[in-house]
């Protein structure tokens, strides 16, 4: 299930996930932080479906609960005493309001980058950093790729084990299996690492300038997308640099709230949507077409 | 799993006995008072957003009889002060050397007014060379603490 943000032009999906990721990360306020987290845990899902989506979800739940929690721990800022901790330092509400904020940033960029490594394929990174840093691009692509690779080796080298009934049995027989299968893992990649150089080698890398191949074309659509992803952007900081969507957390908690945040937070909203509305839009004329004939 | 239950019980009482030791008055009292006058004369120098958090005549806490036993220190007697009056105040404890440093008073922090401004204290009128978790009080004392914006000065 291919979305049509992925048949974007590279340059044009980087510099979305470019604006975005720095829009979450930079402006705090708690309902930009909020449109971004629900926008990209969207498109994640519409990306990776339901049940892969679920299992990323779940794992970037625990970090931000853990994430919230530690925080009004640790920081007692804030003019809201709701309780005392056994340390005797006050339990504010700021402190857990920024916990709360917080944890939302994290869980925020940590669906944008999941969107992004499945938009950003390795081709695209080639495309678009492979003239001006080539091998740095290359180390990239390899090294992105050895992370499934290695996953899948493990559980092969797992699952073989367990044929040879090494794993079945009490926690120390299952750890020793561990360490063999992690040893044997080990051996095997950095044997796969000579191999690779090797073959490189006979093809003749380094024996002159890198060349790549790209299938990608910047097209009128890719034009009109990037023309709007600036456009919303620009909107969004100028609104910002009026401080429509500063939020102070400390000493008291009190978070822009005018006209001018709202025009904000529509403007994200517009921009954090976009690749799904792009989505419904390519479904809409699929369907259009079809029906015609 | 029943026993690590148990053991999680016992704990929680443990805890919570512990917690209660400090809360019985004494046979002395002092009064204490909490001001930040010198905030108030350099308020341009604090940040915007704690302008709002400084009383208009410095005082957060004015003349309070508290009253405590022997062997309490000023610091043990101004966070009687605090939790009673409910005024916001963040300290940190060194286990080591078993002493207490307040950070803030009333989400007014050390270093928001300069390198060298936070919490310091006077008894009777002087400020002695010890810290607040180390001088003990005595009875009839008047404790002050004022926020300061030069820490090297006497």
């Amino acid at each position: 299930m291919k979305s049509a943000f992925y048949g974007l032009h590279p340059s044009v999906s980087f510099a979305y996930f470019a604006i975005v990721l720095a829009f979450t990360m930079i402006f705090s306020h708690p309902v930009c932080l909020f449109i971004s987290f629900m926008c990209g845990a969207l498109y994640a899902f519409r990306l990776f479906g339901r049940a892969a989506f679920c299992r990323r979800l779940s794992v970037i739940l625990v970090l931000m609960l853990f994430t919230a929690v530690l925080n009004p721990l640790f920081s007692h800022r804030g003019v809201t005493i709701l309780a005392y901790l056994p340390g005797g330092n006050p339990l504010t509400a700021e402190s857990l309001i920024y916990g709360l904020a917080a944890a939302l940033m994290l869980g925020a960029s940590a669906m944008w980058f999941l969107c992004f490594n499945a938009v950003m394929d390795s081709d695209k990174i080639i495309c678009l950093f492979g003239q001006i840093m080539p091998s740095v691009s290359l180390v990239i692509t390899i090294t992105l790729r050895l992370i499934p690779l290695y996953i899948r080796r493990m559980k092969d080298t797992w699952d073989i084990q367990k044929c040879a009934d090494c794993g079945n049995g009490g926690h120390l027989a299952k750890i020793r299996s561990a360490f063999s299968v992690i040893s044997s893992v080990t051996s095997w990649a950095l044997e796969s690492g000579i191999e690779t150089a090797d073959s490189m080698k006979a093809r003749g890398y380094a024996s002159g300038r890198r060349t790549s191949y790209s299938i990608y074309r910047f097209d009128t659509r890719d034009a009109l997308c990037i023309s709007i992803f600036t456009a919303l952007g620009a909107a969004f900081a100028v609104l910002a640099a009026f401080g429509a969507v500063s939020c102070s957390y400390f000493p008291v908690f009190a978070p822009e709230l005018s006209a001018g945040s709202f025009a904000a937070f529509s403007v994200f909203a517009a921009l954090g949507l976009s690749p799904l509305i792009l989505d419904i839009q390519e479904a809409l004329k699929w369907r259009s077409l079809r029906s015609k004939t | 799993m029943k026993k690590i239950f148990i053991v999680f019980i016992v704990c929680c009482l443990l805890l919570s006995i512990s917690g209660c030791g400090g809360e019985q008055g004494g046979e002395y009292s002092c009064t204490i008072r909490i001001t930040c006058g010198e905030l108030l004369e350099n308020i341009d120098l604090l940040d915007e957003e704690k302008r709002s958090l400084v009383p208009e005549d410095g005082i957060l806490l004015d003349d309070c009889v508290v009253s405590f036993s022997e062997g309490d220190s000023v610091f043990d007697i101004l966070l009687r002060a605090v939790r009673e009056n409910n005024i916001h105040m963040e300290y940190s404890t060194s286990p080591v050397f078993n002493t207490s440093y307040i950070e803030g008073i009333g989400n007014l922090y050390e270093f928001d007014c300069g390198a060298e401004s936070g919490w310091k204290y006077s008894v009777n009128g002087e400020i002695p060379s010890l810290g607040a978790s180390a001088y003990d009080a005595g009875d009839g004392d008047i404790i002050e603490f004022f926020y300061t914006l030069e820490a090297g000065e006497f």
